[in-house]
């Protein structure tokens, strides 16, 4: 019996060995894993100014209710009332339990932004719920509701995103969404990590001896280039239309303000978000999700006539003397091409054709430079290329080429009338808003644009300066005559008789500028709009549109002229009395008074 | 058989009191963080068990071997009781006004006086089948009552202790074998691999021994029936039932999940690698990750702060006691008290080797406590009046030379 007890006291000590002496590495580290709790703590995220300093997006603390996997995954119980009292589903619940891979005891996010009452009641439970943790994070703030599509927003982390985040983790707080997004890694930080010594009921001893806690290294403030004041008056302007308003600055690529509306208020995505809130934004018809500023699509109609002229003047496809006569339509085989004037500008030349923005002179432009020629000689000012602004999810656009309209139409399957619709701008051409502002821009500059940015320098957390922006400078390859010939075609839009927004004009300021209508099969056409002031010395370029505004000099155009008024400092009203004083010396001159007839 | 000369046991004096006072720091160890009244009652407990270790030491032993049926019945009765009003978490405790016993320990330390003491009477002639299924009865009583409560590691206890007794008092052990197999093939049939493992044991053992044909014939078709019988009817049962069986076979089935007593258990040993992570600085220990810590797992916190060293120093210490025990159940004259020495002793052995093997997770978790370890007035009681008994027959009943 002696030789029984004792051969089993060996067997005893060889599994204590095996245990402590040899396979001890696993046991230890186990040990470790066990006890330690390694909670992040998030870093603030950097804030974001208006070009004059103006708080835009700020922090505001929020609770965050947090689970220990390992713990929650064993306790019903808690389980079960932390179900009840956050509304959270069971499957999501156990989504999130499972979706950081690696230590069980990490504590993940349940709930961002916790409502009071429901913290209160969670707090109160605390002791009888083991694996909960809370921690104090921040949600954004919007001091004055603004641009939300451009300031965007932030949000978990999810899985299915995780490759576009190399430095950060699922579960992190990331930027989802427009500046938030293009600008992450600077707004984010330094996570920091504390090291608890927690015992088996998840209960936090105190700080883990001998580990020193990491501090979060708060995210860079970024300056914006837009104007707050310039910006608020965009979305005014805008109101309850839909479409997009752009106005920047030519010779930096400052952009002041971009608005697109409908929108939606910025702190929709600040907190909370029920699914419910986000299928009706994501399935709303008039899309209030979409930048329309950068991603709306839209045929650029007449403004695309500067960039044509210029393109046949640079191809030497025809020079200065060229003229066509506009009887109001043009006969291409059995099928007329009307000019928007259907009783026939005459004679026209580039003065009258951009003033009076003369379809037919444009169609037959368009005839004579050929679609290779139409494709390589407009994409100088970028049409069909992105612009590079500093914003996720920028559209290219499009200008069609032979390739494209070979595979649109089938090969030798379409024809100069196709031909003829694009030239106009019409029909396949798609341009951006953003794209319409850089090409304003272009001309304004005379040449050259640069690209878009909405971000002009990085500050540090202690308000160092540690980047500025420098923005690429583009040359269109464009002889300088040309431009300087077309700008003056411009100036005419506003001052000529027979520009098409010459009741825009004002005394003060010389603004060159074009209207455009985008024909919609859908319904109302669109309007569209860009400028540039002053002439001699550009400050501001604009482009706007009016989605169903119909006719860019009543919709889109006044839009544009008050920006530029209200940024060069000029009041509306002065500009109001002077087109009043001029109505009244025509009606007492007895002059024929022009109808304000539909014009382009 | 003639009187020896009057010469005092120290050695086991001395290891009880080594152990007694390990057991007592180590408590404190797993109880300061958690609830430093359990270490206060455990103090109380060792003070009142070394007074009735002195008090058993200085019974004589025909004062036990008079009582030794009497102590028997009552504790039986006692565990009658307790199946119709214990209380406690698991239903095994008798509430006596302001504490409470566990008659199942008891009934380990009163079991194997009725043991001894029928073996002992030579009246009874043990080469009588008869004689030799009184003595089955004997222990049958107590591990029905103590299996039904439901506590599956005491019950195994008297089992084996059953088992040591006899062995020592020479019944042969073919009879033992006899006796036991059914219990061992029910038990084993859970199983298929403990069954075909039981049952080729009990196949060799037979062959070995030279049982006749026809009584092998008969004894292994009634074995083989009950083996194959056994899942069958367990089948029949409904899932309710099957769940508390495995409650039964499994009582301490842990509440936090499959394992995790047994995970932090050996996590907290082999953490506690050669040397130990030091006294108090367990953090498996301190942070409570040890389910049972101040009771079935306590072997876990010595191997976790005192580490391998430690455990060691306390198996040996243990061994030693063990042999100690054996060294006196060979050396007295009377067999009624070689008999209960023996029978104690088989009572620490099996605890102290079913305790640590389930805590170093090579034996499943079957709730059996450290002897003087372990905290726990009736456990820590029995033991030292078992081991007070020892003592004192060690005493009295040594021979000449």
């Amino acid at each position: 019996m002696g030789v029984l007890i004792s051969s089993m006291f060996v067997v005893l000590s060889l599994r204590l060995i095996r245990l402590q002496v040899v396979h001890y590495d696993m046991y230890l580290r186990q040990s470790e894993t066990n006890r330690v709790r390694v909670l992040e703590q998030p870093p603030l995220r950097g804030l974001m100014y208006d070009r004059n300093g103006r708080l835009l997006v700020d922090n505001y603390p929020s609770y965050t209710l947090l689970g220990v996997p390992m713990m929650l995954e064993r306790d019903t119980a808690t389980r079960d009332s932390l179900l009840e009292l956050t509304g959270l589903e069971e499957s999501e619940f156990n989504r999130r339990l499972r979706r950081i891979p690696g230590n069980r005891y990490t504590p993940v996010r349940l709930v961002r932004d916790l409502p009071f009452p429901t913290l209160a009641a969670l707090e109160e439970r605390r002791a009888r719920m083991p694996g909960i943790m809370f921690r104090v994070e921040t949600k954004r703030a919007y001091p004055t509701p603004v641009a939300p599509h451009t300031l965007g927003h932030i949000g978990e982390l999810k899985e299915d995103a995780a490759e576009k985040y190399p430095n950060q983790q699922v579960g992190d707080i990331v930027g989802l969404a427009g500046l938030e997004v293009h600008w992450n890694d600077v707004l984010t930080g330094q996570k920091g990590f504390e090291y608890l010594e927690v015992d088996a009921l998840g209960r936090v001893v105190g700080p883990l001896p001998g580990a020193k806690a990491v501090q979060p290294q708060q995210g860079s403030d970024l300056i914006l280039t837009l104007d707050l004041d310039l910006q608020l008056r965009a979305e005014e302007l805008l109101g309850d239309f839909a479409g997009a308003v752009v106005a920047m600055q030519p010779a930096t690529g400052e952009v002041l303000a971009i608005a697109s509306k409908p929108d939606y208020p910025p702190e929709t995505f600040a907190g909370l978000l029920t699914p419910e809130e986000w299928r009706r934004l994501q399935e709303d018809e008039k899309t209030p999700l979409m930048h329309r500023a950068i991603q709306g699509l839209y045929p650029p109609g007449s403004i695309f006539k500067m960039s044509m002229l210029a393109s046949g003047l640079q191809s030497e496809t025809i020079n200065t003397t060229w003229k066509v006569q506009c009887n109001g339509v043009y006969q291409l085989g059995r099928r007329p091409f009307r000019c928007w004037n259907r009783r026939g500008h005459g004679e026209v030349d580039h003065q009258l054709a951009i003033e009076g923005s003369c379809d037919i002179f444009f169609y037959l432009l368009g005839n004579k430079l050929g679609i290779d020629k139409f494709h390589t000689e407009n994409s100088r000012f970028g049409f069909g290329k992105v612009t590079g602004i500093d914003l996720p999810h920028e559209s290219a656009g499009l200008l069609p080429g032979r390739e494209f309209m070979d595979r649109r139409y089938g090969e030798n399957r379409w024809t100069s009338g196709h031909l003829f619709n694009i030239s106009i701008g019409q029909g396949d051409v798609l341009v951006t808003p953003i794209q319409s502002a850089v090409y304003a821009s272009a001309l304004a500059n005379g040449g050259w644009w640069v690209t878009p940015h909405l971000v002009r320098e990085i500050r540090d957390p202690e308000g160092e300066v540690t980047q500025v922006a420098a923005p690429e400078r583009h040359e269109i390859g464009i002889d300088p005559e040309i431009i300087e010939l077309v700008r003056n075609d411009m100036m005419l839009v506003t001052e000529g008789a027979h520009g098409t927004a010459r009741w825009l004009y004002d005394p003060r300021i010389r603004i060159a500028g074009k209207t455009g209508t985008s024909q919609n099969p859908q319904g109302e056409d669109h309007a569209l709009f860009v400028a540039f002031a002053p002439f001699e010395d550009p400050q501001i370029a604009v482009a706007v549109v009016v989605e169903h505004g119909e006719h860019g000099s009543t919709a889109a155009a006044p839009i544009a002229m008050k920006l530029i008024r209200q940024y060069m400092g000029l009041d509306d009203e002065t500009w109001l009395r002077y087109r009043w004083k001029v109505i009244a010396d025509q009606r007492r001159s007895q002059a024929q008074i022009e109808p304000l007839e539909a014009t382009e | 058989m003639r009187l020896g000369r009057r010469e005092i046991e120290w050695v086991l004096p001395l290891l009880v009191l080594l152990l007694l006072g390990m057991g007592a720091t180590v408590l404190f160890s797993a109880t300061h963080n958690l609830d430093i009244s359990i270490f206060n009652r455990q103090i109380i407990y060792i003070g009142i068990s070394v007074l009735l270790f002195t008090g058993a030491a200085l019974l004589p032993d025909r004062v036990v071997f008079a009582f030794a049926y009497v102590a028997y019945i009552v504790s039986l009765l006692l565990l009658l009781l307790v199946l119709f009003v214990g209380t406690g978490p698991t239903g095994r405790w008798l509430g006596l006004g302001a504490f409470h016993i566990q008659p199942s320990e008891l009934a380990k330390l009163t079991t194997v006086l009725a043991l001894a003491r029928f073996m002992s009477d030579r009246r009874n002639d043990l080469r009588l089948l008869k004689n030799i299924l009184y003595l089955a009865v004997i222990a049958a009583i107590p591990f029905v009552l103590i299996a039904i409560e439901p506590d599956l590691g005491t019950s195994l206890v008297i089992l084996l202790l059953t088992g040591a007794i006899a062995f020592w008092g020479g019944i042969p052990l073919i009879a033992m074998v006899l006796i036991l197999s059914p219990v061992a093939v029910m038990v084993a049939s859970i199983n298929p691999y403990s069954l075909v493992a039981v049952i080729g044991i009990l196949i060799l053992f037979a062959y070995v021994s030279g049982i006749r044909l026809p009584l092998g014939l008969i004894w292994g078709s009634a074995v083989g029936l009950i083996g194959a019988l056994t899942p069958t009817l367990l089948g029949y049962l409904k899932p309710y039932q099957r769940a508390r069986l495995t409650v039964f076979l499994n009582p301490e089935a842990d509440p936090l999940g499959s394992g995790y007593q047994l995970i932090q258990s050996k996590v907290a040993i082999g953490s506690g690698r050669f040397w130990g992570k030091g006294y108090l600085q367990g953090s498996q220990t301190q942070g409570g990750f040890l389910p049972e810590q101040q009771t079935d797992f306590i072997f876990s916190v010595i191997g976790e702060e005192l580490g391998f060293v430690g455990a060691v120093v306390v198996l040996f210490i243990f061994w030693l006691l063990i042999v100690r025990l054996l060294m006196l159940a060979r050396k007295v004259a009377n067999p009624f008290a070689s008999l209960t020495i023996v029978g104690v002793a088989s009572i620490i052995a099996f605890q102290v080797i079913v305790n640590v093997g389930m805590t170093t997770g090579i034996m499943p978790v079957t709730g059996l406590p450290l002897p003087l370890f372990s905290y726990g007035g009736s456990s820590m009681m029995t033991i030292m009046i078992g081991l007070g008994l020892a003592t004192g027959m060690g005493s009295r009943w040594r021979l000449h030379g």
